[in-house]
């Protein structure tokens, strides 16, 4: 057996409806990088949108419940995926949010800001690329 | 300490895990099949603190349907194919050894985060998968990450060799890291 005294996240408050959700997005995120690990950019990104708003609702049922650890988790997957899907605003948006949590650990924290950083470091490099592409698009 | 061999049907992680994890099938094959043996593998499994158990050693003969085969190539890079061949065999020794399942994939970050359940809590669980390269080490990082979880969680971290099919498979109470 497990050792029963093992430290986790609890689901005694999740009900089946919950679970179903949560398989339901990581099939999404699981397709999505086997899409992605094809080259298969559109069909992935589709996939990793599908998951970021069911990470979303996710989020948001947790924080209903007062579950805020839980909810921290499935909102910085949600803005991640967001990412993968290539919605930048979004998911800079959902990490801002999170950051604006009073209840975050340091070490989550750290780790949104972190990766909210990269996010306006990359959208930064396409915003200043996009002349040259659309000028090579003929546009 | 030798044992009896254990025996598992690689398909049967797709029964036993809710997500879709049918589709790591066909990689684990790959990374597990030889022309001498095509439809098993003899795969050595070694536990810490699974169960109660500070150690344990089981032998494990892992067999699986030629229907199960990619028909057509992969089409993915080379440590793809290892990565997805580890998270089956990861569900393959959660499946056989423990009552705990794969519940969930999130990402975090840069990062995928998989999550395991024994029905009343989730917990970490970091994978990893390598050809050659030296098991032990490579385990020691998959711990030290999984360990710097942000959420405080206790996990699992599993980490499998191809070359040579092995596989370390070990609890972790998160308060290790401050020792």
């Amino acid at each position: 057996m497990n050792d029963p005294s093992a430290t986790g996240f609890d689901r005694q408050r999740l009900d089946d409806a919950f679970a179903a959700d949560e398989v339901r997005k990581s099939n999404w995120i699981l397709e999505g990088r086997l899409l992605e690990a094809r080259q298969q950019w559109d069909e992935a990104a589709q996939k990793f949108a599908q998951a970021a708003e069911q990470e979303e609702r996710l989020g948001n049922h947790c924080t209903t419940l007062g579950l805020s650890d839980r909810a921290s988790l499935h909102c910085f997957s949600a803005a991640s995926c967001w990412a993968r899907a290539g919605n930048f605003y979004r998911a800079i948006a959902l990490c801002d949010d999170l950051l604006r949590r009073a209840d975050l650990t340091e070490p989550l924290r750290q780790r949104i800001e972190d990766y909210a950083d990269a996010l306006r470091g990359r959208r930064a490099q396409w915003l200043t690329g996009l002349p040259q592409l659309a000028a090579s698009a003929g546009v | 300490m030798e044992n009896a061999l254990d025996e598992y049907q690689l398909e049967a992680i797709c029964r036993e895990h809710p997500i879709a994890v049918a589709m790591f099938v066909p990689f684990a094959i790959a990374r597990l099949h030889r022309e001498s043996s095509p439809t098993e593998a003899r795969v050595r499994v070694r536990m810490r603190n699974i169960g109660g158990q500070p150690e344990e050693e089981r032998a494990l003969r892992l067999f699986w349907s030629v229907e199960s085969m990619a028909k057509q190539p992969l089409a993915v890079q080379e440590h793809v194919v290892t990565e997805w061949a580890a998270l089956a065999m990861a569900c393959v020794v959660l499946a056989k050894y423990t009552p705990l399942r794969l519940r969930a994939v999130a990402l975090q970050g840069d990062r995928f985060d998989y999550w395991v359940t024994d029905g009343r809590g989730d917990y970490g669980l970091e994978i990893s998968g390598t050809l050659e390269e030296d098991i032990e080490g490579r385990h020691r990082d998959k711990v030290r990450q999984l360990l710097a979880n942000p959420y405080r969680n206790d996990g699992y971290a599993v980490t499998v060799r191809f070359a040579v099919p092995e596989v370390l498979f070990s609890f972790h109470r998160f308060e290790e890291q401050a020792r």
